[in-house]
């Protein structure tokens, strides 16, 4: 089956999009030079403020470009679609965000993106930059609680950008900046539910598939496996089996302040996570859990798939602070600042 | 050896890039489907770099290269293969006159800088279980006096034999470790391009000797 996409060239998707981006926001992004990979704020370096640079593979825009903004990252490192960003362009951010005070490096737990981070680390501490690293691992289905330390990283990685974003923009330092980032990871879970698979450009064909009426619970944004793979249920038993997941996890009490992010992976309509969230947030009113803010919309998404993901992050006073603090980048629909 | 790297690695890429779709589909399986454009992309880049090194260290075009097919598809495989490199390229920092008595000390380094980066361990299965037996094996076909051809044979041999053995392992690192049993039953494709990358280097092997 021919694949369904706009595009010029599949080997050419990523740098086409980069490119586009840049074009239609010049006063918000730009490129470090001598890099076709590397963008920064068009403000960057921010002189005695922590720098945070960020990456990962194409196809979850805006995820991770769109968290390049005022109060957000600083930085990005854009990889080929599913892929990591390499080194090489990772220590090229990392030198164009430091504004003296070092580098907050925060991105999703997956071993390619990990494995060149680190190596771009290594080559920033021999240059003298301060690196300093949080992974994105809120997946609750993709490794047990007791091994925290192998779940992946999904759209709850929104609430570290905003909320390591704020700690930057108020002038914390390295170690602030990381433990409000710390904070932010520890504090979200989330979960996912696939409808339909996906398609590498480059590759041609859909890489996983899941059959027509079915969905899988769980399932990873670049196709990872789930937990259960079934019928489609409705969005109120789907919000059920999330949260039921979800909850017990951290775990969130009644008492408790969350964020609510319901994200939609790229072929599904907001209308749908409305109805998402309509369900959630009475299950989070029955269960006691106050919720201060909702997110809806992509957020995170993994081109063409259909599906969503629902995430929480609990909060205390600084994290709700820090949450609510300004902050603009232009790919992101619902501003998440306030 | 001053040049005989670069052709190396051109018969490398012959070899694994017309399978970068067998590797795609084992990815597919068990990873992220993403590895056979990993490969296309980073021989590419490799062979795009060749002309510039021409005439340098080994160990400045192991690291050169390694680095190239990183930058170009950057991946768990390409920090891996860039690591490889670099790290076995280190052990023969500078020399002029590096032959097939250092493959092995090269081989050696590399996959220590491979458990390094990717934490993991035999019997993990990952590429290390298809790598580790073949170095052991050139090692000692060497070292017993085999000729390179001889030793490279006994080293692709047991590449094959670490390659079909990860079929029967559970994965226990990184992405395919999510699968947990339905890991097991699957060839690990990052064994199978290095046994890709030694039956290239086998091809270079029996053409030159």
């Amino acid at each position: 089956m021919a694949m369904r996409k706009i595009i010029n060239d599949p080997e050419l998707v990523e740098d086409q999009t980069v490119a586009g981006i840049l074009a239609a926001f010049p006063d918000y992004l730009k490129r470090v030079e001598g890099s076709t990979r590397a963008l920064i704020r068009a403000d960057a370096p921010i002189a005695g403020k922590v720098g945070i640079a960020t990456g990962g593979g194409s196809g979850h825009l805006p995820l991770f470009l769109g968290y390049v903004g005022q109060g957000l990252a600083t930085g990005v490192c854009v990889g080929n679609v599913f892929s990591s960003p390499s080194s090489e362009d990772m220590l090229d951010v990392t030198k164009a965000v430091d504004g003296g005070a070092g580098v907050l490096y925060l991105y999703g737990n997956y071993s390619g993106d990990t494995m060149n981070f680190d190596m771009a680390s290594e080559m920033a501490e021999i240059e003298g930059i301060a690196v300093k690293t949080t992974l994105g691992r809120d997946d609750v289905t993709s490794a047990p609680n007791a091994e925290m330390q192998r779940r992946r990283g999904v759209a709850g990685i929104v609430f570290g950008f905003k909320i390591a974003g704020a700690a930057a923009e108020e002038g914390r330092d390295l170690d602030g900046v990381h433990a409000a980032a710390e904070n932010a990871v520890f504090n979200t879970r989330s979960m996912g539910v696939a409808l339909s698979g996906t398609t590498i450009p480059a590759v041609g064909e859909p890489g996983f598939e899941v059959a027509e009426g079915q969905m899988e619970l769980g399932m990873g944004i670049h196709g990872e496996p789930g937990v259960e793979l079934g019928p489609l249920l409705t969005a109120d038993e789907i919000a059920g089996q999330m949260l039921d997941r979800i909850l017990p996890d951290l775990p969130f009490s009644s008492g408790d302040t969350a964020a609510v992010l319901v994200n939609g992976l790229g072929a599904t309509a907001p209308e749908e996570l409305y109805i998402l969230y309509n369900k959630a947030a009475q299950i989070l009113g029955d269960r006691g859990i106050k919720i201060h803010r909702a997110f809806i919309g992509e957020y995170a998404t993994s081109m063409e798939m259909s599906g969503a993901s629902i995430s929480l992050c609990k909060l205390d006073d600084d994290m709700t602070k820090l949450l609510d603090a300004p902050a603009y980048s232009p790919l992101l629909l619902q501003q998440l600042g306030r | 050896m001053t040049d005989e790297l670069l052709g190396i690695l051109q018969t490398i890429s012959a070899e694994i890039v017309p399978q970068a779709d067998t590797l795609r589909s084992l990815d597919a399986k068990i990873g992220d489907g993403d590895l056979g454009v990993t490969v296309t992309r980073g021989m590419a880049a490799v062979l795009a770099g060749l002309k510039e090194i021409e005439g340098t260290p080994v160990s400045n075009q192991l690291a050169r290269s390694g680095m190239a097919f990183n930058r170009a598809a950057a991946s768990t495989f390409g920090a891996l293969f860039a690591t490889a490199m670099m790290r076995g390229g280190a052990v023969v920092k500078d020399r002029e006159d590096v032959g097939a008595g250092d493959v092995a000390a090269i081989g050696r380094a590399a996959l220590q800088g491979l458990m390094d980066r990717g934490k993991a361990k035999l019997g993990d299965k990952t590429l290390l279980d298809a790598l580790a037996p073949a170095i052991d094996a050139f090692d000692e076909a060497h070292t017993s006096g085999k000729s390179l051809r001889e030793a490279t044979d006994a080293a692709v041999a047991a590449c094959e034999a670490g390659t079909t053995a990860t079929i029967e392992m559970q994965s226990r690192v990184s992405r395919a470790s999510w699968l947990g049993e339905r890991s097991i039953g699957v060839q690990d494709p990052g064994a199978t391009a290095v046994l890709f990358m030694l039956q290239g280097a086998q091809n270079w092997v029996n053409a030159n000797s």
